[in-house]
């Protein structure tokens, strides 16, 4: 997708300017894909968080040497992989014979293979996210609902929401953070619980 | 840099938007402007839904800025170490030049006794004289017997036609193999067959 490269493209930019900061937004913006993608090959989760800061470490110091051939997440996912794979080999575990596919590892439970350790206290909390989740896209005005699932289901960028839509651009992005916003808002208590649990 | 748990809606929805990989120039310099933490904590928000219309089983909470914490810890720690090794080597250095000039004096001395022994080694066999025959030679002192060593010089004489007539006959061999079974090779054979042959 052009505009997720040319985004990303600009942050590392700054990152290889020297700008710390905007390698803690590309962090904070992949940790969690990082994090499901490592899951799919280590079990233990102090493992994953360990690999997946492992990673992000390679990354930042390879950074100079990105030079935007392709996108951002498909760099990092690389690394990933290799090093998920290399703590398995060093920990002479073997790893799988066949990579995740980069289009399958999108719609990953980022903690699929970590369910086996939660404790019911969390997959009861899970379940309540899961739901509250789901009444508050229902409570969504219908503009808001489309415009929000026009770009999580289909991946559709805002051009072509806002062609689909029939509405700028902008007013695309407006409608799609306003979603967001009002289900985060929804959720809020759900996910403190689960951090604190 | 803000402290503050709450953005503007302006910076929320740049940050929608940079979740979505549809930030502008703006909307990153506004970002880099924000606490990374309460972004990491808005962000968290973000990916919930997405991974709930994802329809992932179970939903992913509680990551939020631990894993980045984690990442500057180790990076800052890097940081320490890696100017010791440095101020490890100036201290060092200093007893290691010492040992250095010995080292390059021994070095030199052995690569020129070395080259002596080559050039001098050399000159010795290059400007042995033909009518001279080799230490070889001269040991046969029964007269009439059959020499047991023959003089080198003689048996260049003899070896190199010899082996002119054995290199030759591999050439030869080599280049016929070459042009019937290499591609290259059968080209030049071809046009050779096609010239019209004038009688």
């Amino acid at each position: 997708m052009q505009h997720e490269t040319s985004s990303d493209q600009t942050l590392v930019e700054k990152v290889q300017q020297g700008d710390k900061r905007a390698f803690d937004l590309l962090v904070v913006k992949y940790q969690y894909k990082v994090v499901g993608l490592i899951g799919r090959y280590i079990q233990d989760k102090s493992e994953v968080l360990d690999v997946a800061q492992e990673s992000f470490i390679k990354a930042y110091r390879s950074i100079n040497s990105f030079r935007g051939e392709s996108a951002f997440y498909t760099w990092l996912y690389r690394i990933a992989v290799n090093t998920a794979k290399n703590h398995l080999v060093s920990r002479s575990r073997r790893p799988p014979e066949s990579d995740v596919e980069l289009d399958n590892e999108e719609v990953f439970n980022t903690y699929e293979s970590l369910s086996d350790i939660a404790t019911p206290e969390a997959n009861l909390n899970s379940n309540r996210l899961e739901k509250a989740i789901y009444h508050a896209i229902e409570m969504l005005p219908e503009e808001l609902r489309s415009a929000l699932t026009l770009r999580e289901f289909d991946g559709l960028s805002y051009e072509d929401i806002s062609l689909i839509m029939e509405c700028p651009v902008g007013t695309v992005r407006s409608r799609i953070f306003r979603a967001r916003e009002a289900v985060e808002k929804h959720i809020r208590p759900f996910l403190d619980a689960g951090e604190s649990s | 840099m803000t402290s503050q748990n709450t953005h503007s809606p302006e910076t929320m929805a740049s940050l929608s938007a940079m979740f979505d990989g549809e930030a502008t120039e703006q909307d990153i310099a506004a970002l880099l402007a924000q606490d990374t933490d309460v972004l990491a904590r808005q962000l968290e928000g973000f990916h919930a839904i997405q991974q709930y219309l994802h329809k992932d089983e179970q939903l992913a909470v509680g990551l939020n800025n631990n894993l980045l914490t984690r990442i500057h810890d180790t990076l800052e720690a890097e940081g320490e170490t890696q100017e010791l090794p440095e101020l490890a080597a100036q201290v060092v250095s200093l007893p290691q030049s010492k040992v250095n000039w010995k080292m390059m004096f021994s070095g030199v001395a052995m690569a020129a006794s070395v080259a002596f022994m080559v050039v001098f080694g050399g000159n010795l066999l290059l400007n042995s004289d033909v009518s001279q025959p080799p230490l070889t030679a001269e040991v046969s002192p029964v007269k009439g017997a059959q020499p047991v060593a023959t003089p080198l010089a003689e048996l260049n004489q003899q070896a190199l036609p010899l082996d002119n007539v054995k290199l030759q006959q591999y050439l030869r061999q080599h280049a016929e193999q070459a042009t019937m079974t290499v591609g290259q090779g059968m080209i030049p054979m071809a046009r050779v067959v096609n010239y019209p042959v004038q009688e």
